[in-house]
């Protein structure tokens, strides 16, 4: 049965829109904004001669590894723990669940007020005699971990599915069986649980760590473009602030550049798997 | 395989449990119709009769400007239909609307700055049309709008002043000095708009021009005393002016989280509306520098697209937004000022005092084919200067290094 | 009690993570002032519903809910239409699969900005860029919510047994009888989740929808600009309005969730 041409404006579709934004983008990337010559390198000198970009390049880097620990650290707390007995089980994790069901935007806007240094989080600070703080000062390492961890509040929930998935998947006997030799719950959960979970984990790491790549909103709303800039957000300032868009495709060809590097972990799982 | 992962339950019956799902189902439904019917009515485009304006106007403006633009409707039987947004995006969709050779924007509002790259994106309008309009506008503001033929003419002209907090101040800054004084009273609670962008270069100018420079180099006296200055400040400047815009600076400031700083009219009107003005927020002269005062002129102009579908009733919109009465109900209400040389600064208004005294102190930018590039290299060794602690010496000989070494490959290629 | 501590922690946590949700909704309702307030206030001291018309005078209000709207619906029609076939193809012939997975992986895992600058480009020549029914934005989140369907899907048709498809069509059904009668009454559930994810996914969007859209924006971008511009009260009403629909669809889905079927589909 040629049943194939089900497949055909699925990949054909894909194809359109990845293949010819794609080109696209390199043939800007490469296109001189002023003389239009092609293929010329102005557009990647531009950002190279700028700070900024490189900035964003250092910090792009660097957010990923901050952001998906400290998911993997929650999302593994919080899956751990709703592996327990809880009251109100279902209540408590729709709770959990609930900074990502928030719109991105909503969950950004409202965090912005509540880290400005007039803010919410000051004034509770303040209440209890403490300091006002400024945890989104451009360029500090405060306003790196606020974003970081502002990214990690609102994608945990993912990170705790995925866990919380594989936990309840391990049979029951795996863990009595070794109460009964007598392993404390800390070896319990070390020798036993954690390597049971590892493809799991290994998973929501590599599914994350590719998402963070690409982190825009965050950095925006939070920081603005200089404050903490990410070669997502550095492309949208080439490409608003200065009309550039030479530039604006330069940088984001870095970043697919960045991505399709670092997918390739993930790739060559599934050819080995 | 990834999706494995991705699904770790990969059995769809868990689905199938689901027991409530006919209830689901059926919201579903519920909201699929509501969302049919939102796009029905939502999705009647504007009838023919009717003309669309983009508007650089801020969320608070947009009630009373449709107040006033409700008199053309009346006496020309059309609807405007306003879609307010601000300058780069209006550029952005004027530039998509003369690429793709058709368009909805019947008249569009850009700023002075974006008059140049947009012109040949808009038509030239036929003098004779507004012979009445030109003749009673300031003749710069008119020339300002004229490239290859008549093609913008002023919305509205504007210019920043100094924005303080009178409730902590009391009086605001004269001179340099005293601005160096209140920084040192108040550390951090000096703000500029020093994010990479044009409104940058608008902060910038004015301490330069204050100091005899010219703004269309960066390495005679005046930048150098200007940079200078800065220099002196940067330890008292909120380190968040490295990502403040007109708009992100404005909110610090009522939130109480600077005691001054540089801005256009705008602000003011915000500030009454959110009861912050003119108790606790005031508008003053910008401070005396070595060489006086200035500030850079700025503003909207209008301009009808090439690809405009309503051109005739757009040009009785332009007609009627640039006629005294208009004008001055845009200065009353609104607090904009008039390229118009027979409406007074401010509308007689207290709370843009400040601005009109500045009136006599304002002036273009450089008019340079580089300029972009110039306004760049201020903006740079702005922020090398205050945030990275470079020496204004060294900033301003690198930045004016580069521009020079921009203009020989210019020459070289031409 | 250690079992204390748990239940004592598990509440905390959901507790710190209702504030965001608690402060919108104050912010929505007090005055523009309070909101600026230092201490803030933690409990509206004075309440207010006039930040919904505020929001509604100060950004076209109506239109961007019209078109958010309308794009998230046409996203689902579109994405479902161009993901069902190739589910049920990819559930039935491993090979075909495979591949599929991989170009659908890609389309997940490509960064936004690097389609949205060229793509930007690409709709001012065909006349897409801004345009008013938001079709080149419909466009670029079909492209969002493929990859979220094509999974939902293909697991559940790998779900339906061949032989029962294989059984109706003995019977003399034809395969597309076989299809609508017997395959897609079995994952009528994942199909109604999936379809409710993708409306999610495009009712979110905000990279695609500030940078294809400049004068006819959808509440996502509007939201920030209300936000950006200082404006905490009208920026919390928009906000309220775009939280009604994905709260009740995340109560929706929950079960969904906590079965495991829609993890990993990180929007």
């Amino acid at each position: 049965m040629r049943a194939w041409f089900l497949a055909v404006p699925l990949v054909v579709y894909l194809a359109v829109f990845l293949v010819f934004p794609v080109g696209e983008a390199v043939r800007l990337a490469f296109t001189d904004s002023v003389s239009g010559t092609f293929p010329s390198l102005e557009s990647f000198r531009t950002i190279a001669d700028d700070g900024l970009f490189w900035r964003a390049l250092r910090v792009n880097l660097a957010l990923p590894l901050l952001a998906v620990a400290l998911e993997l650290v929650a999302g593994l707390g919080l899956a751990l723990l709703f592996a327990e007995r809880l009251p109100a089980r279902r209540l408590l994790r729709a709770a959990v669940l609930l900074p990502f069901a928030l719109p991105e935007i909503v969950f950004l806007t409202i965090l912005r007020s509540i880290l400005t240094p007039r803010g919410y989080l000051s004034g509770a600070l303040v209440g209890l005699g403490a300091q006002p703080v400024d945890l989104l000062a451009p360029g500090t390492f405060a306003s790196f971990v606020s974003v970081a961890l502002v990214d990690a509040w609102r994608t945990t929930p993912l990170v705790f599915l995925i866990l919380l998935g594989a936990l309840v998947a391990i049979p029951g006997e795996i863990g009595q069986a070794a109460r009964v030799d007598g392993a404390s719950a800390w070896r319990r959960f070390w020798h036993v649980t954690l390597p049971l979970l590892r493809p799991a984990i290994v998973a929501a790491v590599l599914l994350r760590g590719l998402d963070a790549l690409r982190i825009f909103a965050a950095p925006l709303v939070l920081t603005g473009v200089e404050g903490m800039p990410v070669l997502s957000t550095y492309a949208f300032h080439q490409w608003s602030d200065y009309g550039d868009d030479g530039a604006a495709a330069a940088a984001s060809v870095v970043l697919a550049v960045v991505c399709v590097l670092a997918s390739v972990p993930l790739l060559r799982r599934r050819i080995t798997a | 395989m990834l999706s494995n992962y991705a699904f770790p339950h990969d059995d769809p019956f868990v689905l199938t449990r689901w027991h409530s799902f006919r209830r689901v189902a059926r919201m579903w439904g519920w909201g699929a119709a509501l969302g049919l019917a939102v796009i029905v009515l939502g999705g009647c485009t504007p009838r023919p009769d009717s003309l669309t304006v983009a508007m650089a106007l801020l969320p608070g403006e947009l009630a009373s400007y449709r107040e006033i633009v409700a008199d053309f409707e009346r006496d020309s039987g059309l609807r405007v239909v306003i879609v307010p947004q601000q300058y780069p995006d209006i550029r952005r969709a004027l530039a998509a609307e003369a690429a793709a050779g058709k368009g909805t924007l019947d008249l569009v509002e850009l700023d002075v700055y974006s008059l140049a790259p947009a012109a040949k994106q808009v038509s030239i309008l036929d003098t004779a049309n507004f012979a009445g309009e030109v003749g009673a506008l300031e003749p710069e503001t008119v020339r300002a709008g004229t490239i290859d033929g008549l093609r913008f003419l002023p919305h509205r002209v504007s210019w920043q002043a100094l924005v303080y907090d009178h409730s902590v101040l009391g009086a605001p800054p004269a001179t340099w000095a005293d601005v160096l004084a209140i920084a040192r009273a108040h550390p951090g609670k000096i703000g500029f708009k020093g994010a990479l962008y044009e409104g940058l270069t608008c902060d910038v100018l004015p301490f330069v021009w204050s100091a005899g420079g010219t703004g269309a180099v960066l390495d005679d006296a005046g930048a150098h005393a200007a940079f200078r200055f800065f220099a002196e400040l940067a330890p008292y400047v909120d380190p968040r002016s490295a990502v403040f815009k007109e708009a992100t600076i404005a909110e610090a400031m009522a939130r109480g989280e600077l005691v001054m700083h540089l801005n256009w009219p705008f602000v003011m009107s915000l500030y009454a509306s959110e009861d912050l003005a003119p108790e606790r927020f005031r508008a003053a002269p910008l401070p005396n520098g070595p060489a006086g005062r200035a500030t850079v002129l700025g503003g909207g102009y209008v301009a009808i697209p090439t690809n405009a579908p309503h051109r005739d009733d757009a040009v009785a919109l332009v007609r009627f937004l640039l006629s005294k009465p208009t004008q001055e109900r845009f200065a009353r209400e609104l607090g904009w000022f008039s390229a118009r040389r027979d409406i007074p600064f401010g509308g007689g208004a207290p709370l843009l005092d400040g601005y009109a005294e500045m009136s006599r102190e304002v002036r273009p930018r450089p008019e340079r084919a580089d300029y972009p590039e110039i306004s760049r290299q201020w903006q740079r060794a702005f922020r090398r200067v205050v945030f990275d602690g470079v020496s204004p010496q060294q900033a301003l000989d690198e930045g004016q290094a580069t521009l020079d070494q921009a203009a020989s490959a210019r020459g070289a290629a031409g | 009690m250690k079992r204390r501590g748990i239940v004592l922690l598990a509440f905390a946590i959901a507790g710190v993570n209702l504030v965001p949700l608690w402060l919108v909704v104050k912010q929505a309702l007090t005055p523009e002032r309070e909101s600026f307030a230092w201490p803030p206030t933690w409990v509206p001291h004075e309440l207010t519903l006039s930040n919904f018309s505020g929001a509604a005078e100060a950004v076209p209000l109506a239109q961007g809910l019209g078109l958010s709207v309308g794009v998230a619906v046409a996203t689902v029609i579109s994405t479902l239409a161009l993901s069902l076939p190739a589910a049920w193809l990819a559930a039935r012939r491993e090979e075909v699969g495979s591949r599929l997975d991989g170009v659908v992986v890609a389309a997940r895992l490509f960064p936004t900005i690097a389609i949205a600058v060229p793509l930007a480009v690409i709709f001012v020549g065909l006349g897409l860029y801004n345009d008013s029914s938001g079709a080149g934005l419909w466009l670029a989140h079909t492209l969002l919510g493929v990859p979220f369907a094509f999974l939902i899907l293909r697991a559940a048709f790998r779900g339906v047994p061949a032989e029962l498809e294989d059984a109706a069509q003995l019977d003399g059904a034809s395969p597309w009888m076989t299809f609508v009668r017997v395959s897609l009454p079995l994952v009528r559930p994942s199909l109604g989740a999936a379809a409710m994810l993708v409306f999610l996914v495009s009712w979110d969007e905000f990279a695609y929808a500030l940078l294809l859209q400049v004068t006819h924006r959808t509440l996502p971008p509007l939201l920030f600009y209300l936000s950006a511009f200082g404006y905490p009260g009208l920026s919390s009403a928009v906000a309220v309005l775009m939280l009604v629909p994905a709260v009740v669809i995340l109560l929706l889905l929950e079960p969904a969730l906590r079965s495991g079927v829609l993890a990993g589909s990180g929007r």
